[in-house]
């Protein structure tokens, strides 16, 4: 439904050209999950938000791609095309629910200001102010906020984090769009509204069939909600594919680290924590090699000097890294993850 | 880690003027041990009064009631050469490396403050100590002269680290210290902080968030809801045999970032939230999300009891949620 194909991102800021997607693919089943996953600076926001065109104009630039919507490409819409499907085709959700509210009008007001925007009324004709307030009570209702018909006069300051959450949902999903894009959705929250909150993005696209991109850096929410997962590192793609494949046949390093770095069950308390030395490369002067090769344990000399192509391990499953070479000296990755095989077998989504 | 306590925290409370002369409850009537050498962890929703908790015991907040002994002696009754001798050796680690470092001061100039307020060593000495710290907490010399603004994240929470160290600390207060970094950067700064407790024999009250960074990093642990303790063990414990309903709950919701187990697993889910501070309900203040809440109103808070081996639990149902336990009906 959605493909993205060798998209390029830069700005144009003070210190030079940000390199901030550097030649991305993916694409989006109808209903399907896909996990954009990454650090800050990896370009994973940057790729998202350009599918709704959010950046400033003044100082960004696609410099390459496509991004295609039923085979139309977004990037040549104009804005007032861009404002039709912004909200209605294709909504987002963001981090922080309290910057992202506006705290002067009241949640019910800002329900129905899409609405109105969007939609039409039972008689096919402009949708009147009752019948839209109507409406943004059963949002609030379907997102679970408790005594909708009061909470619907309430500014945003009078929620909680994960009240907040909810109304940001409900304003996403008012006009039952085909995509929901979540931008970190539940990184400012506690883990146990975070919890609720996955459940009900879950069973909101049970409900409507929406298909959902999940942009976050916690592979606990990954392994919650995804189907399909893509890893970025420095305005590329590292490694992509279905969740199995990455959960349980992990190929680069940096997927590997990043699932080390999270203390788990097993961790041993005497044992140090795997980390990734280092800090993420500089995107104004992206190095000419693997974007992590600075930071990689089994960087080689050729890590260096050029950038790997992609490798496909199978149908799903895709990785970029030199490792994957029939000529390097090490093992395989996936091969040190023990039990590997196991857990694939038995797991079932 | 030996006995000897270092903190005798008794009945503490903290709380805060808000509109309408009502009381924000944010620490309420709170009784901890802190032993010498341990890392304390400190858990909670947001809200739960774990930072205020933390910086009453730095004295940013001054007590409402109740006592804080360090090393044996009230620090409320603290003489004004002996309080500043107490705020050398109790330092803190801020959650934001952005908004806690000074952006006019150089990092030399943020490290050497500390040191100079209290007087310690000569210029010189204060300058090499300054490198010293740059180089203990993995960053070099050459950083001395430059603005918080040219280093990233985990760089600024080295030095927020470094700083700290400064003025020869026995107990820290690390509130929230990696929550705003980049998972990858996290591990660098719990391993740096592992390193330096080893090193220097320190002291911490590690307060987060995030539940299985603290079961790493803790030795004993308490979990606090709306302003009081509701559990307190030893880590391994707690996370193997929670007994409170609130800590299931939040232990439950913990992601774990494998498919398998995180499409199985059974979850006790926490509905609801988090009830206000100002209007504190009566009687067990979870008992408004409590599965196992009974109807019959108990008068007051229930305590902390020793459940034996030092696991706290502060339940009107805790026995019989042990029994059951025992039973496997869990």
């Amino acid at each position: 439904m959605l493909a993205i194909k060798d998209l390029k991102v830069s700005f144009h800021t003070y210190s030079g050209e940000v390199q901030a997607v550097r030649g991305v693919n993916l694409s989006l089943e109808e209903g399907g999950t896909l996990a954009i996953v990454g650090e800050s600076g990896s370009g994973k926001s940057v790729t998202a938000q350009s599918i709704l065109k959010l950046h400033d104009p003044d100082i960004t630039e696609y410099k390459g791609g496509h991004i295609e919507l039923d085979g139309q490409d977004i990037l040549e819409f104009d804005e007032k095309r861009m404002q039709e499907i912004r909200g209605k085709e294709i909504s987002m959700i963001f981090q922080d629910p309290m910057t992202s509210l506006n705290p002067t009008m009241t949640v019910g007001n800002q329900i129905i200001e899409i609405l109105k925007r969007h939609e039409k009324g039972k008689d096919n004709k402009k949708i009147g102010h009752k019948e839209a307030r109507e409406r943004a009570i059963e949002l609030l209702k379907m997102v679970r906020i408790p005594n909708a018909d009061q909470r619907v006069d309430q500014y945003p300051h009078e929620l909680s984090g994960g009240q907040r959450q909810r109304v940001m949902i409900a304003m996403a999903m008012a006009c039952a769009p085909r995509i929901l894009i979540a931008d970190e959705p539940t990184t400012a929250l506690d883990v146990t509204v975070q919890l609720q909150i996955l459940e009900l993005m879950k069973e909101m696209q049970k409900e409507k069939g929406t298909s959902i991109i999940v942009i976050t850096h916690d592979m606990g929410v990954v392994a919650n909600l995804a189907k399909t997962v893509v890893v970025m590192y420095g305005g590329v793609i590292v490694e992509a594919g279905t969740a199995a494949d990455i959960f349980y046949r992990r190929e680069h390093p940096y997927t590997q680290g990043l699932l080390d770095s999270v203390p788990n069950e097993k961790q041993r308390k005497d044992k140090k924590l795997e980390s990734i030395e280092g800090t993420p490369p500089d995107l104004v002067n992206p190095p000419v090699g693997c974007p992590f090769a600075d930071r990689c344990k089994y960087a080689m000399k050729i890590c260096h000097q050029q950038m790997p192509e992609e490798t496909k391990l199978s149908e799903t499953h895709l990785c970029r890294c030199h490792l994957l070479d029939p000529e390097c000296p090490y093992p395989r990755i996936s091969l040190a993850f023990k039990g590997a095989k196991k857990r694939e077998e038995t797991y079932v989504r | 880690m030996s006995d000897d306590v270092l903190f005798e925290i008794e009945n503490l409370s903290k709380y805060f003027d808000v509109e309408n002369k009502k009381k924000l409850r944010a620490v309420d009537g709170i009784s901890l041990q802190i032993k010498r050498g341990e890392t304390f962890g400190l858990v909670g929703e947001s809200g739960c009064g774990k930072s205020t908790l933390g910086r009453t015991l730095v004295r940013i907040y001054e007590p409402t009631s109740g006592s804080i002994r360090y090393d044996g002696k009230d620090i409320a009754k603290l003489g004004r050469r002996e309080a500043k001798e107490y705020a050398s050796k109790v330092q803190m680690i801020f959650q934001d490396p952005y908004a806690s470092l000074n952006p006019r001061m150089t990092i030399g100039d943020i490290i050497k403050e500390g040191m100079k307020i209290h007087k310690i060593g000569s210029d010189k000495d204060r300058t090499d100590r300054m490198c010293e710290l740059l180089e203990l907490v993995g960053l070099s010399k050459e950083h001395a002269q430059r603005f918080p603004y040219e280093f990233s994240g985990g760089q600024r929470q080295r030095v927020g680290i470094a700083r700290a160290l400064a003025v020869n600390p026995e107990f820290i207060v690390c509130d929230e210290p990696v929550s705003a970094l980049d998972v990858s950067i996290q591990a660098q700064i719990i391993n740096l902080l592992r390193e330096l407790q080893d090193k220097l024999g320190l002291t911490l009250l590690f307060i987060a968030h995030d539940l299985s960074v603290v079961r790493y990093i803790s030795d004993r642990v308490g979990v606090m809801y709306l302003g009081s303790l509701v559990e307190v063990a030893n880590a391994e414990e707690l996370y193997l045999n929670p007994i409170h309903p609130y800590t299931k709950g939040l232990l439950s919701a913990i992601p774990v970032a494998d498919p398998l187990v995180e499409n199985s697993r059974k979850r006790s889910l926490l509905e609801g939230d988090i009830p206000s501070p100002v209007d504190i309900p009566t009687g067990c203040k979870f008992a408004s999300r409590c599965p196992y809440a009974t109807s019959d109103k108990k008068e007051g808070v229930p305590p902390l009891h020793d459940f034996g081996g030092g696991h706290y639990v502060a339940c009107f149902n805790a026995q019989s949620l042990i029994n059951s336990m025992d039973e496997g009906n869990f």
